[in-house]
């Protein structure tokens, strides 16, 4: 009894390791036992020569052919980042910020004015502009006081603002008489005549002495020339006295002309769109 | 460029470092992939999965065996497709094999044999392939990692992700598997290749 139960673990163990056994897998000592019960054990033989005969046959197998190469496809190389397409980019960006940024200024002064102007509509339709060139109207010059010396200081200094042309038609054609009224008329038809804000630059010449020095040409009256006493030049904002509220503050320069802003949000949208075009152009001929 | 500089370079990016690496491993990754699932087209398409997994995930590559690591990763996809097989059993492998006339496309010649002996060859990958769709997946990946593709216990155990242990017992039921099966179909076994002895 106990030599059949020996025998028959003997037996389940050998056949559990025919397989490390035909692989060379096996200690020496497991070698042996496994090698001691085939001798004694037929169909342990068998077993072994039906194993080792399968493995043989499994590695006659033919092996499958490679249907195809397995190989990943290389990608091309990128393309190199455009230059131009860069700058297109970056000026289509900074064109559009600064036409927003333009027309937010303009949005601003108008808003500004606005609160300034309780009836604006009142006062574009009643008085055109507020604020005129203060020249000798403000000292009412005698009749001896030849006109020039209280115009022309204002005139010239004031013209880059208005017509370039006013201050030459003033100077060949001088009128001798000229009333303050006269003047202030024409400084108001070139104020009217250039769409300037009503808040503007005065000039006003304070008139000399009777013994004034002629000068030759309207636009050579430095003012810190020493022959001449020169009129002082005094910058000063005057409101017009018909606008409602004679005491608004004063600005020292007017902010900008809106005929310049509305120039550069032109000229801004038109980069814009420029640029726009040139990002779409260089996009789609890179793909 | 030996294979560790392959690795490397594959590791940075590079396709065409990596792609060394599948013209040295295609054709056991393929011929592993075959045995284990037993269809041509199937088989392709696991080695092509297998080779874009192995790309994607080179850089987590840290091991020392590269070709363990590429079996490991054709042996899960292998898995995958043999638990969709088995949710959706297909004919197909078996009209393949048991048709005389189409034994088992895609079997390469081997060395310079008649067209009998080519004929018998074929039979018997046919036939072993039926029995090798007779095993339990674990076993039968493992007979074929180690019977077929010649890997160590060692490697496989590596491959598989298990002990060694465990392969030498799956390695023996497997062998034992298959050898009641190629018994018990002796007949179909070409004649040069029956076993001699009579005490079957």
């Amino acid at each position: 009894m106990f030599g059949q139960n020996h025998s028959a673990r003997l037996h389940h163990w050998t056949t559990e390791r025919l397989s490390e056994y035909l692989d060379n897998r096996l200690t020496p000592h497991e070698r042996a036992r496994i090698e001691q019960h085939l001798a004694e054990c037929a169909a342990c033989r068998a077993s072994l020569e039906t194993l080792r005969w399968t493995v043989a046959l499994v590695k006659q197998a033919p092996a499958p052919a490679l249907p195809r190469t397995f190989v990943l496809p290389v990608p091309a190389p990128r393309a190199q980042p455009s230059l131009a397409l860069g700058l297109a980019q970056f000026g289509a960006v900074l064109a559009t910020v600064l036409l927003l940024a333009v027309i937010g200024l303009e949005v601003l002064i108008q808003s500004s004015e606005a609160l300034r102007a309780p009836m604006p509509s009142l006062a574009y339709e009643s008085a055109a502009p507020t604020l005129e060139i203060a020249a000798a109207s403000l000292t009412p010059a005698p009749q001896a006081t030849p006109w020039r010396e209280a115009t022309r200081p204002a005139i010239p200094t004031a013209a880059p603002l208005f017509s370039p042309a006013l201050p030459a038609a003033i100077a060949v054609a001088p009128l001798p008489t000229a009333t303050p009224e006269s003047t202030r008329a024409a400084a108001d038809q070139t104020l009217s005549a250039t769409t300037v804000p009503r808040v503007g630059i005065a000039l006003v010449a304070t008139t000399p002495t009777a013994t004034s020095t002629p000068t030759p040409t309207a636009t050579s009256v430095p003012p810190t020339a020493t022959a001449f006493p020169s009129p002082t030049l005094v910058a000063q904002v005057r409101e017009d006295t018909r606008a409602p509220q004679p005491t608004t503050p004063a600005y020292a320069v007017a902010p900008f002309d809106m005929n310049v802003l509305r120039a550069l949000q032109m000229i801004l949208l038109a980069l814009a769109v420029f640029f726009s075009a040139l990002v779409f152009v260089l996009w789609r001929t890179r793909r | 460029m030996d294979e560790p500089t392959c690795i490397q370079a594959a590791q940075r990016g590079d396709v065409a470092a990596f792609n060394q690496l599948v013209r040295a491993y295609q054709a056991q990754v393929y011929r592993t992939a075959y045995r284990v699932l037993g269809d041509a087209a199937v088989a392709e398409d696991a080695t092509q999965d297998a080779f874009i997994a192995a790309y994607k995930n080179i850089r987590h590559f840290r091991g020392s065996s590269f070709k363990a690591w590429l079996l490991r990763i054709v042996t899960n996809r292998c898995y995958d497709l043999l638990r969709a097989q088995r949710r959706r059993p297909t004919a197909s492998l078996d009209a393949l094999l048991l048709d005389p006339d189409n034994p088992a496309p895609g079997l390469a010649r081997a060395a310079p044999e008649t067209p009998h002996e080519v004929a018998e060859r074929h039979e018997l990958g046919a036939l072993i392939q039926r029995g090798l769709e007779t095993l339990p997946h674990e076993q039968r990946i493992t007979l074929v990692l180690i019977d077929i593709e010649g890997l160590s216990y060692e490697e496989a155990a590596n491959v598989l992700a298990t002990n060694l242990g465990t392969i030498k017992s799956r390695l023996s039921r497997a062998r034992a598997a298959l050898r009641d099966f190629l018994v018990q179909h002796q007949e179909l076994v070409p004649a040069r290749y029956r076993l001699k002895s009579e005490q079957v």
